[in-house]
Protein backbone atom coordinates (compact mmCIF):
# COMPACT_ATOMS: atom_id res chain seq x y z
CA UNK A 1 0.00 0.00 0.00
CA UNK A 2 1.10 3.60 -0.61
CA UNK A 3 1.29 5.06 2.76
CA UNK A 4 0.01 8.72 2.02
CA UNK A 5 -0.21 10.93 5.03
CA UNK A 6 -3.26 13.34 3.59
CA UNK A 7 -6.28 11.99 0.90
CA UNK A 8 -4.95 15.09 -0.80
CA UNK A 9 -1.80 13.57 -2.12
CA UNK A 10 -3.77 10.84 -4.23
CA UNK A 11 -6.10 13.33 -5.35
CA UNK A 12 -3.16 15.74 -7.08
CA UNK A 13 -1.43 12.75 -8.23
CA UNK A 14 -4.68 10.88 -10.06
CA UNK A 15 -5.61 15.35 -11.32
CA UNK A 16 -2.29 15.27 -13.12
CA UNK A 17 -2.28 11.82 -14.61
CA UNK A 18 -5.38 12.80 -16.19
CA UNK A 19 -3.77 16.12 -17.15
CA UNK A 20 -1.01 14.48 -18.40
CA UNK A 21 -3.29 11.37 -20.17
CA UNK A 22 -1.66 8.50 -18.17
CA UNK A 23 -3.36 5.50 -17.74
CA UNK A 24 -1.00 3.42 -16.61
CA UNK A 25 -0.36 6.11 -13.32
CA UNK A 26 -3.96 5.94 -12.82
CA UNK A 27 -4.07 2.37 -12.94
CA UNK A 28 -0.74 1.40 -10.50
CA UNK A 29 -2.30 4.51 -8.05
CA UNK A 30 -5.84 2.62 -8.04
CA UNK A 31 -4.53 -0.38 -7.71
CA UNK A 32 -2.38 0.78 -4.87
CA UNK A 33 0.78 -1.42 -5.96
CA UNK A 34 3.73 -1.85 -7.98
CA UNK A 35 4.31 -4.76 -10.05
CA UNK A 36 7.47 -4.62 -11.52
CA UNK A 37 10.48 -2.43 -12.12
CA UNK A 38 8.68 -0.88 -15.22
CA UNK A 39 6.02 0.41 -13.75
CA UNK A 40 8.60 1.46 -10.77
CA UNK A 41 10.36 3.51 -12.74
CA UNK A 42 7.07 4.66 -14.73
CA UNK A 43 6.05 6.49 -11.89
CA UNK A 44 8.89 7.85 -11.17
CA UNK A 45 9.52 9.63 -14.16
CA UNK A 46 5.52 10.55 -13.89
CA UNK A 47 6.30 12.11 -10.48
CA UNK A 48 9.15 14.59 -12.44
CA UNK A 49 7.34 15.11 -15.53
CA UNK A 50 4.10 16.30 -12.95
CA UNK A 51 6.24 18.55 -10.55
CA UNK A 52 7.27 20.27 -14.34
CA UNK A 53 3.63 20.47 -15.27
CA UNK A 54 2.66 21.95 -12.23
CA UNK A 55 4.50 25.21 -12.57
CA UNK A 56 3.24 26.05 -15.22
CA UNK A 57 -0.55 25.21 -13.74
CA UNK A 58 1.04 27.35 -10.52
CA UNK A 59 1.40 29.90 -13.16
CA UNK A 60 -2.18 29.80 -14.57
CA UNK A 61 -3.69 29.16 -11.49
CA UNK A 62 -1.91 31.17 -8.76
CA UNK A 63 -1.71 28.62 -6.55
CA UNK A 64 1.18 26.45 -5.00
CA UNK A 65 1.71 22.85 -4.85
CA UNK A 66 5.34 23.21 -3.51
CA UNK A 67 4.07 21.81 -0.77
CA UNK A 68 2.17 18.98 -1.63
CA UNK A 69 4.33 17.96 -3.92
CA UNK A 70 7.03 17.58 -1.04
CA UNK A 71 4.29 15.58 0.55
CA UNK A 72 4.00 13.16 -2.30
CA UNK A 73 7.70 12.88 -2.56
CA UNK A 74 7.80 11.42 1.27
CA UNK A 75 5.42 9.06 0.08
CA UNK A 76 6.62 7.84 -2.59
CA UNK A 77 10.07 8.01 -1.47
CA UNK A 78 8.96 5.99 1.07
CA UNK A 79 7.25 3.22 -0.67
CA UNK A 80 9.81 2.63 -3.40
CA UNK A 81 12.27 1.89 -0.57
CA UNK A 82 9.65 -0.12 1.20
CA UNK A 83 8.93 -2.28 -1.75
CA UNK A 84 12.32 -2.67 -3.10
CA UNK A 85 12.50 -0.19 -6.00
CA UNK A 86 14.75 2.43 -4.49
CA UNK A 87 17.16 1.86 -7.54
CA UNK A 88 14.74 2.45 -9.77
CA UNK A 89 13.33 5.85 -7.65
CA UNK A 90 17.08 6.99 -7.55
CA UNK A 91 17.57 6.24 -11.48
CA UNK A 92 15.46 8.63 -12.32
CA UNK A 93 15.79 11.42 -9.79
CA UNK A 94 19.75 11.34 -10.67
CA UNK A 95 18.28 11.83 -14.45
CA UNK A 96 16.70 15.44 -13.05
CA UNK B 1 29.72 28.69 6.61
CA UNK B 2 30.06 26.42 3.89
CA UNK B 3 28.84 26.36 0.66
CA UNK B 4 28.16 23.59 -2.26
CA UNK B 5 29.22 24.15 -5.96
CA UNK B 6 27.85 20.96 -7.20
CA UNK B 7 25.03 18.21 -5.79
CA UNK B 8 28.04 15.44 -4.80
CA UNK B 9 29.98 18.32 -3.04
CA UNK B 10 26.67 18.89 -0.75
CA UNK B 11 26.89 14.77 -0.30
CA UNK B 12 30.67 14.38 0.70
CA UNK B 13 30.34 17.36 3.23
CA UNK B 14 27.23 15.67 4.87
CA UNK B 15 29.14 12.29 5.06
CA UNK B 16 32.19 14.26 6.63
CA UNK B 17 30.05 16.53 9.51
CA UNK B 18 28.28 12.74 10.10
CA UNK B 19 31.46 10.80 10.42
CA UNK B 20 32.66 13.77 13.19
CA UNK B 21 29.58 14.61 14.75
CA UNK B 22 26.79 12.10 14.50
CA UNK B 23 23.50 12.01 12.30
CA UNK B 24 22.11 15.14 11.11
CA UNK B 25 18.90 16.16 10.58
CA UNK B 26 18.41 18.34 6.95
CA UNK B 27 15.82 20.76 5.73
CA UNK B 28 16.53 22.16 2.04
CA UNK B 29 15.36 26.13 2.11
CA UNK B 30 14.42 28.26 -1.15
CA UNK B 31 15.83 31.91 -0.89
CA UNK B 32 13.60 34.12 1.10
CA UNK B 33 12.10 31.14 3.18
CA UNK B 34 12.34 30.67 6.84
CA UNK B 35 13.43 27.13 7.76
CA UNK B 36 10.90 26.42 9.92
CA UNK B 37 7.81 28.30 9.19
CA UNK B 38 5.23 28.91 6.34
CA UNK B 39 4.51 32.33 4.94
CA UNK B 40 1.23 32.19 3.02
CA UNK B 41 2.93 32.30 -0.57
CA UNK B 42 4.72 28.78 0.65
CA UNK B 43 1.24 27.01 0.97
CA UNK B 44 -1.36 26.07 -1.54
CA UNK B 45 -4.97 28.25 -1.27
CA UNK B 46 -6.70 27.55 1.65
CA UNK B 47 -3.89 25.88 3.36
CA UNK B 48 -4.28 27.10 7.39
CA UNK B 49 -1.31 28.72 9.06
CA UNK B 50 -1.07 29.77 12.63
CA UNK B 51 1.95 31.91 13.36
CA UNK B 52 3.18 30.70 10.15
CA UNK B 53 2.79 26.45 11.09
CA UNK B 54 0.43 24.42 9.12
CA UNK B 55 -2.75 22.79 10.81
CA UNK B 56 -1.83 19.63 8.91
CA UNK B 57 1.84 19.60 10.37
CA UNK B 58 0.74 18.98 14.06
CA UNK B 59 -2.02 17.90 15.97
CA UNK B 60 -4.22 21.01 17.42
CA UNK B 61 -6.61 21.12 19.23
CA UNK B 62 -10.12 21.98 18.35
CA UNK B 63 -10.17 25.17 19.17
CA UNK B 64 -6.23 25.39 17.58
CA UNK B 65 -4.71 27.22 20.56
CA UNK B 66 -3.32 24.28 21.79
CA UNK B 67 -0.92 21.90 19.94
CA UNK B 68 -1.31 17.78 21.29
CA UNK B 69 1.44 15.58 21.43
CA UNK B 70 1.63 13.11 18.45
CA UNK B 71 4.40 10.80 17.44
CA UNK B 72 4.33 10.43 13.37
CA UNK B 73 3.32 14.48 12.88
CA UNK B 74 5.82 17.63 13.10
CA UNK B 75 8.33 19.33 10.66
CA UNK B 76 9.55 17.03 7.99
CA UNK B 77 13.19 16.44 8.03
CA UNK B 78 15.62 14.02 5.63
CA UNK B 79 18.21 11.97 7.73
CA UNK B 80 19.41 10.46 4.77
CA UNK B 81 21.61 11.47 1.60
CA UNK B 82 19.14 9.76 -0.85
CA UNK B 83 15.86 11.07 0.75
CA UNK B 84 17.68 14.94 1.27
CA UNK B 85 18.67 15.01 -2.49
CA UNK B 86 14.75 14.36 -4.01
CA UNK B 87 13.58 16.84 -1.61
CA UNK B 88 16.38 19.42 -2.63
CA UNK B 89 15.61 18.76 -6.63
CA UNK B 90 12.08 19.30 -5.77
CA UNK B 91 12.84 22.64 -3.97
CA UNK B 92 14.83 23.36 -6.76
CA UNK B 93 12.41 22.69 -9.26
CA UNK B 94 9.89 24.93 -7.65
CA UNK B 95 11.75 27.68 -7.05
CA UNK B 96 13.41 28.60 -11.01
CA UNK B 97 16.06 30.98 -10.24
CA UNK B 98 16.46 31.06 -6.67
CA UNK B 99 18.79 29.33 -4.44
CA UNK B 100 18.09 26.22 -2.05
CA UNK B 101 20.30 26.47 0.99
CA UNK B 102 20.35 23.05 3.52
CA UNK B 103 19.46 23.49 7.22
CA UNK B 104 20.85 20.89 9.42
CA UNK B 105 20.80 19.94 13.01
CA UNK B 106 22.43 17.31 14.87
CA UNK B 107 19.93 14.78 15.91
CA UNK B 108 21.22 14.29 19.29
CA UNK B 109 21.84 18.37 20.21
CA UNK B 110 19.93 20.20 22.75
CA UNK B 111 16.56 21.25 21.75
CA UNK B 112 13.77 22.66 23.77
CA UNK B 113 11.69 20.41 26.35
CA UNK B 114 8.24 18.86 24.51
CA UNK B 115 10.26 18.64 21.14
CA UNK B 116 11.26 15.23 19.81
CA UNK B 117 12.66 13.75 16.76
CA UNK B 118 10.90 10.76 15.48
CA UNK B 119 11.73 8.51 12.65
CA UNK B 120 8.57 8.36 10.57
CA UNK B 121 7.29 4.63 10.57
CA UNK B 122 6.82 4.38 7.05
CA UNK B 123 10.76 5.38 6.15
CA UNK B 124 13.69 5.49 8.88
CA UNK B 125 15.35 7.60 6.17
CA UNK B 126 12.36 11.12 7.05
CA UNK B 127 11.92 12.73 10.69
CA UNK B 128 9.52 13.99 12.33
CA UNK B 129 10.44 16.95 14.77
CA UNK B 130 7.71 15.88 17.09
CA UNK B 131 5.49 17.58 20.33
CA UNK B 132 5.81 15.13 23.39
CA UNK B 133 3.66 17.21 25.25
CA UNK B 134 0.35 19.54 25.53
CA UNK B 135 1.76 22.94 24.77
CA UNK B 136 0.06 26.37 23.28
CA UNK B 137 1.05 27.26 19.87
CA UNK B 138 2.51 30.41 21.14
CA UNK B 139 4.96 28.04 23.18
CA UNK B 140 5.26 26.09 20.08
CA UNK B 141 6.30 29.06 18.41
CA UNK B 142 8.98 29.87 20.71
CA UNK B 143 10.25 26.34 20.75
CA UNK B 144 10.23 26.25 16.75
CA UNK B 145 12.13 29.40 16.74
CA UNK B 146 14.95 28.19 19.29
CA UNK B 147 15.51 25.24 16.78
CA UNK B 148 15.81 27.85 13.87
CA UNK B 149 18.19 29.97 15.73
CA UNK B 150 20.23 26.67 16.81
CA UNK B 151 20.60 25.20 13.03
CA UNK B 152 23.63 25.46 10.79
CA UNK B 153 23.34 26.07 7.18
CA UNK B 154 25.16 24.74 4.10
CA UNK B 155 24.88 27.50 1.49
CA UNK B 156 23.63 27.32 -2.40
CA UNK B 157 26.46 27.59 -4.33
CA UNK B 158 25.83 26.34 -7.44
CA UNK B 159 24.66 29.02 -9.42
CA UNK B 160 28.39 30.13 -9.26
CA UNK B 161 29.13 27.69 -11.87
CA UNK B 162 26.44 27.86 -13.88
Amino acid sequence: MIPYKIPEEKKMILKYADLLSDNLTVEIINRDELRNKDEATHLANFYWKMVEVSNEEDKKTGDNSENILEKIIITFMAYFSSSGYEHEWDEITDKQ
Amino acid sequence: MEQFKILTDLRDYIKEIESQKGKILSRPIPEGANPVFYRSCDVAEGTELIHGIQIGDYFFSNCKKWVLPHDQMGLSFSAHWQHLKGIYKLKSKKNEGKSVDVYWVLEDADRPSGLKFVADNDDSRHYFLTVTEKMTVESLVKKLKWVADHMSVIKDGTRAIK
